[in-house]
């Protein structure tokens, strides 16, 4: 679903009810950004409120020579590596606990989501959002590259090494899980 | 291998067993503080980009296209004087020049109207050549103000998005004099309509003719430009820009689209020069208000204080050009990131001078240079490509650094620098010359 010209016209101009309807809009694919790089439910909040603040800051200058989406997630992406910059007690990645969906599930299927979650996030930070971007949130090469401020030459060689890793962490709980 | 010959693709299953990695819901405060933050930050419905300009900025929309023109860089002409026949540029450079060196208080009503406005709205505004602004509007009981000296912005605004009624009130303290560090909140500047003036005049001479706006000598200036590419059926094609001859100030800004009124901005009850007292720039609070509290980290020193404060001596211009005075010194231990997209890193030891002449202002900024790549910090960002001009200095403490200027209607004029140790910026209402000048002369104090 794309955002109404009006809506971004809005927001430019200072509406925050215009800009509050990009945030809805965005938030659930910045927050799983946000979470997968920083492992951390209040260090997510911090990058991704002053992410916010800086796009609405700086929003009056955004003319759409770069799409709204990719743009926005530039400036979340630079929060949260400024987040991860900052000297601060860091919650160990590895220790990020998969939550149990409410929902009955098998236990299998929680494993393999912990075994993943455990391997992505072992890899380094700009590596891991290489793979979130164009795998799971499907960004392409151009505009990953555009977020994470490198060449797409670089985003494909990240996701090289990124995939084979991930693939084997999921085939493993996989096969881990069959032989139960 | 190249990007030329890049294959792309997309590992759906792993993509799909990442979409159902769990993510949380934001905290319970998480909204309530964006609000409060962006409530703080609220600026109406005319606004510019949170750089350049300073003080003049703020207010008269209009103005900020005086403003911004004058810091172009172009070739002098020589002005045509008296008669009926069209001026220069040139000349209407000169006088706004003139105009804002000079002028120590500016006061007025500024009027946004016009069928893409959705109404008419007003904002009172007065500021002076000290920095400090006072804004009031649209509705009655918002209110921003900017302490300049103390480096204060107040607010009292209603918030759009919890309560048609609710005012929010807000302090932020430790506020950076301005740009790259984000300075005071942004006030209701049409930053694109500056941007196409100012472009246009650096393209060339756009057609200035005499006039008369409410009865008094004005000029007229009517550029051309590109519709803005989100919403080019609410974006003109022609500006129309009228200053007055005598005060130098621009009294209204006309957006065109195909012939029809898009937008309109003037400026009445303009005043120039009336005393304003020092109260005007410090919004009370009403006793037992909730205000919401937050600090930028810049202080207020004496020069003599910045070594202390920083670790290193800052770096201070020789020479700056006539009328210009050291207006404030702030410095910061941690500063926001600066740059595209707020890209670099963050910023260590930060020192910002301030010189103003009038309304006019600009900045010399320090900080630690550290491990980090670095690019512009004043680059103009969000998808643009900036030409800069890499200049070289023989002499003072930027002799031999990597340095690069950069003159572009969407950003700030200035000069930037990496030494061994610093990340160093000039930029401002400074014409080329002025530019090098006062980078080229920067000594350790």
């Amino acid at each position: 679903m794309e955002i109404e010209p009006n809506v971004l016209a809005r927001a430019r101009r200072g509406d925050q009810r215009a800009f509050a309807l990009l945030v809805r809009h965005y938030d659930p694919g910045l927050r799983a950004l946000a979470y997968r790089l920083l492992g951390d439910r209040d260090r997510m909040d911090d990058a991704l409120q002053e992410a916010y603040v800086r796009a609405y800051r700086a929003l009056p200058g955004f003319r759409g020579d770069a799409a709204l989406g990719t743009w926005l997630y530039r400036v979340a992406y630079n929060a949260c590596m400024d987040e991860l910059r900052r000297e601060r007690q860091v919650v160990p990645l590895d220790s990020v606990r998969e939550r149990a969906d409410p929902r009955p599930e098998p236990g299998e299927l929680l494993e393999i989501r912990r075994g993943l979650a455990g391997a992505l996030a072992r890899l380094p930070a700009a590596d891991r959002a290489a793979v979130l971007l164009v795998d799971a949130q499907g960004f392409d090469y151009r505009s990953a590259a555009e977020i994470l401020g490198v060449p797409e030459g670089t985003v494909a060689s990240r996701l090289n090494r990124t995939r084979a890793l991930l693939r084997r962490a999921l085939d493993d709980r996989l096969e881990g899980a069959s032989e139960r | 291998m190249t990007d030329d010959t890049l294959t792309e693709d997309r590992d759906e299953r792993l993509g799909a067993a990442l979409r159902e990695l769990d993510t949380p819901e934001h905290g319970a405060d998480f909204h309530r503080g964006l609000r409060a933050r962006l409530a703080a930050e609220r600026r109406p419905l005319w606004t510019r980009r949170g750089v350049r300009l300073g003080a003049v900025a703020a207010v008269a929309a209009a103005a900020a296209v005086a403003v911004l023109a004058v810091g172009i860089p172009r070739t002098q002409r020589t002005p045509a004087v008296g008669g009926p026949r069209p001026a220069s540029a040139a000349v209407v450079k000169a006088q706004l020049r003139k105009a804002l060196a000079g002028m120590r208080t500016l006061q007025g009503v500024l009027v946004a109207s016009g069928p893409a406005q959705h109404g008419t709205e007003r904002w009172r505004f007065v500021l002076d050549s000290a920095g400090d602004v006072r804004l009031e509007g649209p509705r009655a009981g918002d209110v921003i103000t900017y302490d300049a000296a103390a480096g204060v912005a107040r607010s009292a605004q209603h918030s759009a998005s919890t309560g048609a009624d609710t005012l929010f009130y807000a302090r932020r303290d430790g506020v950076a004099p301005g740009p790259p560090d984000p300075g005071p909140p942004t006030w209701p500047l049409p930053d694109e309509f500056a941007d196409f003036v100012r472009a246009a005049l650096a393209a060339g001479d756009p057609a200035v003719r005499e006039t008369t706006y409410l009865g008094r000598p004005a000029w007229r200036l009517d550029v051309d430009t590109v519709p803005n590419r989100i919403v080019p059926e609410l974006s003109g094609d022609r500006f129309r820009v009228t200053v007055d001859q005598e005060t130098g100030m621009p009294v209204q800004v006309v957006e065109l689209k195909q012939g029809s009124v898009l937008r309109e901005l003037s400026i009445e009850r303009l005043r120039v020069n009336e005393a304003v007292p020092a109260a005007t720039f410090r919004l009370a609070f009403p006793a037992g208000a909730e205000v919401m509290r937050s600090d930028d980290g810049f202080r207020r020193v004496g020069l003599a204080a910045v070594a202390g404060a920083v670790g290193y001596a800052p770096l201070v211009p020789v020479t700056v050009p006539a009328g210009y005075r050291l207006a404030e010194v702030a410095v910061a231990r941690e500063g926001a990131p600066t740059g595209k997209e707020g890209g670099n890193p963050q910023s260590q030891q930060v020192v910002s001078l301030s010189y103003r002449r009038g309304l006019d202002q600009f900045l010399v900024t320090t900080r630690l240079r550290g491990a980090g790549p670095w690019s512009d910090p004043l680059a103009t960002g969000e998808g643009f490509v900036d030409h800069p001009q890499r200049v070289r200095f023989d002499a003072g403490a930027l002799a031999g650094a990597q340095a690069e200027l950069l003159l572009t209607p969407r950003a700030v004029p200035h000069v930037w620098a990496l030494t061994d140790r610093l990340v160093v910026t000039v930029g401002g209402d400074l014409s080329r010359g002025e530019l090098l000048q006062v980078a080229g002369s920067l000594q350790p104090r």
